[in-house]
């Protein structure tokens, strides 16, 4: 079986004047299995919610293919796409602002179907299953967005993305702004949905720790590139590119026997204005060399189904030491 | 039922909030310094005279039973007499009171006609060449608009359009010296000339109402213009736009929604702006030379005149108040949230 989702050279370049363009996205390519969960992990400014954003098509990317069960959905004409929609869904960070303040808990959810032609009967049974099955109890079916609070609305933009039964759903830090414990249901039922289901996920956040938990694999992304890709649990061991190194010492894992590691990446991330032909880490990068600068480095197959954009990813096991003395 | 019965109630909270806002006048008119009684007769009046006068006018009763007095008469609808005029203040009103009206409709029929599309079209990041000159032509406007006295820009209308081009009619009023006044019967001059089938009068008053209308339009629409666009700004960037266009709303769909999101917010200010207009017909109807009742309500001012002063602020405070009613029904109308009675839960 094939992937469901294959993503190729994407680029989406903002023209900002004659002289200035944002690479939000340079190149990006991965592929996506049913079932599956991929996690794009960066800090802000990577161009995370741009990819999201591209492989729906609601930003038209500059360059690159978005294959969808093989249809490139960049060349799909306009009427095409909007039947294709109901395939591939979105859910948002904030779920009050993307919720219609005019819509009840019931219409939003039963929009999408209304949309795509569904019977009003039909409608109304499938929305009631869709509501429990995300844990909105019927009492509050009639309840505005406003009333609700951060886990159920976010269960509502859950429930109204998977309403039309999408083989694949972009989301977008959905449990960014929900406190510990709604985020944990969130996740929870996220995990659950995907084995009834099989809906295959984008799963797009900054925070390591969920997406350790939800993610079969894991892309870290860095100014518009992703640098490493690697199966969700072999990043957790190793990793093998200094930015992602850094990003996992930064995290606080649950787990008192893990030492944190004090891999350190210092500044900000450089702009993405006219990027320089080089590694995009060179200006922060602890381990740098001046053949970092005659290239942007390319993504290379490190160990099966691994890849790192590092020149220096054979070393990096070492420089843990280096750092640490530093 | 449920609307119809809060509207009622509504109505009915009118009576009290009428009748202090009435007795907070008539004790605040009092204050005003000059004698009534002396003022009409004159500085040469015998003492005498001056003091039957003031009894004929119960200003020598204590103020609550002249309050009274004048509640008891304006509930038959008698609201005195103007001592500058002599003529009844209730049949001034009915004269004037529809001269105002007339303006603040027809400029509040212009902001809806030009502005508030304006405002919703140019928020729009279309690419298109129409939008784009609107736009450059609105960028400013806002700014400029809200910096410009009202009865400045009157008289700058008034030198470029009579006095240079002499394209429109000066600050004459509401006809020109040579025009028939129709038989009064609503008091609003368009539809008092169709209805006496004076086609030509009816062009007349057109011509006559541009300049302030347009003045008061131009004035008090900045507000709702930049609060519509930047609200129908926020409503296109929104999730909930980005959402419209996921599962595969229209376009046009997307638009209309996003505007629907934009103007319950801006409703509200309308209710706002119209208050305003009132106190901006006031000056344009000076400064246009038309018979209304804010140049009414100036003249008795100036003159110490009770009666008129005093059936003014009831007048606006009941129109203000009915205002602020047709806005909550729209609201309730625009946005389901808001329980009828009750505030949004």
């Amino acid at each position: 079986m094939g992937d469901l989702l294959e993503v190729r050279g994407l680029t989406k370049v903002f023209s900002l004047s004659k002289h200035e363009d944002l690479v939000a996205v340079n190149n990006v390519s991965f592929a996506l299995g049913r079932g599956e969960t991929l996690g794009l992990v960066g800090e802000s400014g990577s161009g995370k919610t741009t990819v999201g954003r591209c492989v729906l098509r609601l930003i038209e990317p500059t360059s690159g293919e978005v294959l969808l069960d093989g249809t490139d959905i960049r060349k799909l004409e306009t009427d095409d796409l909007r039947r294709m929609r109901s395939r591939m869904q979105l859910v948002f960070q904030d779920p009050l602002a993307s919720l219609n303040p005019t819509y009840t808990v019931r219409q939003t959810v039963s929009e999408p179907l209304a949309l795509h032609g569904v019977k009003r009967a039909e409608r109304h049974e499938r929305v009631a299953d869709m509501l429990r099955h995300v844990g909105i109890g019927e009492h509050l079916f009639n309840y505005y967005p406003a009333d609700l609070t951060a886990g159920e609305q976010q269960r509502i933009g859950i429930a109204r993305a998977l309403i039309t039964r999408p083989e694949i759903v972009v989301l977008d830090e959905p449990t960014s702004t929900l406190d510990a414990s709604a985020r944990a249901e969130i996740l929870a039922l996220l995990e659950r949905i995907q084995k009834e289901t099989g809906t295959s996920f984008i799963f797009i956040s900054h925070d390591m720790t969920s997406i350790a938990r939800i993610c079969h694999r894991i892309a870290v992304m860095y100014l518009g590139r992703i640098v490493e890709e690697a199966p969700t649990d072999e990043l957790l061991a190793k990793q093998y590119h200094p930015y992602s190194k850094a990003l996992m010492s930064a995290v606080l894992f649950a787990d008192p026997r893990r030492v944190p590691s004090p891999y350190v990446i210092k500044g900000e991330i450089p702009t993405a204005i006219n990027p320089k032909p080089e590694c995009g880490l060179y200006s922060r990068c602890p381990m740098r060399q001046d053949r970092c600068r005659e290239g942007v480095p390319p993504l290379m197959e490190v160990a099966p189904a691994r890849t790192s954009a590092c020149l220096r990813w054979q070393e990096l096991e070492q420089t843990e030491l280096a750092a640490v003395d530093a | 039922m449920r609307f119809a019965f809060y509207v009622g109630y509504r109505l009915l909270y009118l009576v009290p909030q009428v009748l202090l806002i009435s007795f907070i006048t008539f004790a605040l008119v009092r204050l005003l310094p000059g004698d009534p009684a002396r003022l009409s007769l004159g500085p040469l009046a015998p003492e005498e005279a001056v003091e039957k006068l003031r009894e004929q006018m119960f200003l020598d009763r204590p103020l609550f039973e002249q309050y009274l007095i004048w509640l008891r008469n304006a509930l038959e609808g008698n609201f005195g007499r103007s001592w500058v005029n002599g003529t009844s203040v209730a049949q001034d009103m009915i004269q004037r009171v529809p001269v105002t009206l007339e303006l603040i409709f027809l400029a509040l029929a212009m902001i809806f006609l030009v502005l508030v599309p304006l405002a919703i079209v140019t928020a729009s990041r279309s690419r298109n060449r129409i939008v784009a000159f609107l736009r450059r032509i609105t960028f400013g406007y806002g700014m400029l608009a809200g910096a410009l006295p009202d009865f400045l820009l009157g008289l700058i209308l008034i030198y470029v359009f009579f006095t240079k081009l002499n394209w429109l009619p000066g600050p004459e009023g509401r006809l020109g010296i040579l025009d028939f006044a129709p038989p009064f019967v609503t008091g609003w001059i368009l539809i008092d000339t169709l209805l006496a089938g004076d086609m030509e009068t009816f062009w007349s008053a057109v011509r006559h109402l541009i300049l302030p209308v347009f003045t008061l339009a131009f004035v008090y629409g900045a507000p709702i213009f930049k609060m519509l666009r930047s609200q129908m700004e926020s409503a296109l960037n929104s999730d909930v736009t980005v959402y419209g266009e996921a599962i595969g709303l229209r376009p046009a769909t997307v638009f209309l929604r996003a505007a629907r999101l934009a103007a319950a917010p801006t409703v509200v200010i309308v209710g706002t702006i119209v208050m305003f207009l009132l106190g901006g017909a006031v000056l344009v109807e000076s400064v246009f030379n038309m018979n209304g009742v804010g140049q009414y309500a100036v003249q008795a001012i100036i003159t110490a005149d009770y009666a008129p002063i005093q059936a003014f602020v009831c007048f606006a405070a009941i129109f203000t108040m009915l205002v602020y009613l047709i806005v909550d029904l729209v609201h309730f109308a625009m946005d389901p949230r808001i329980k009828v009675g009750g505030t949004a839960s």
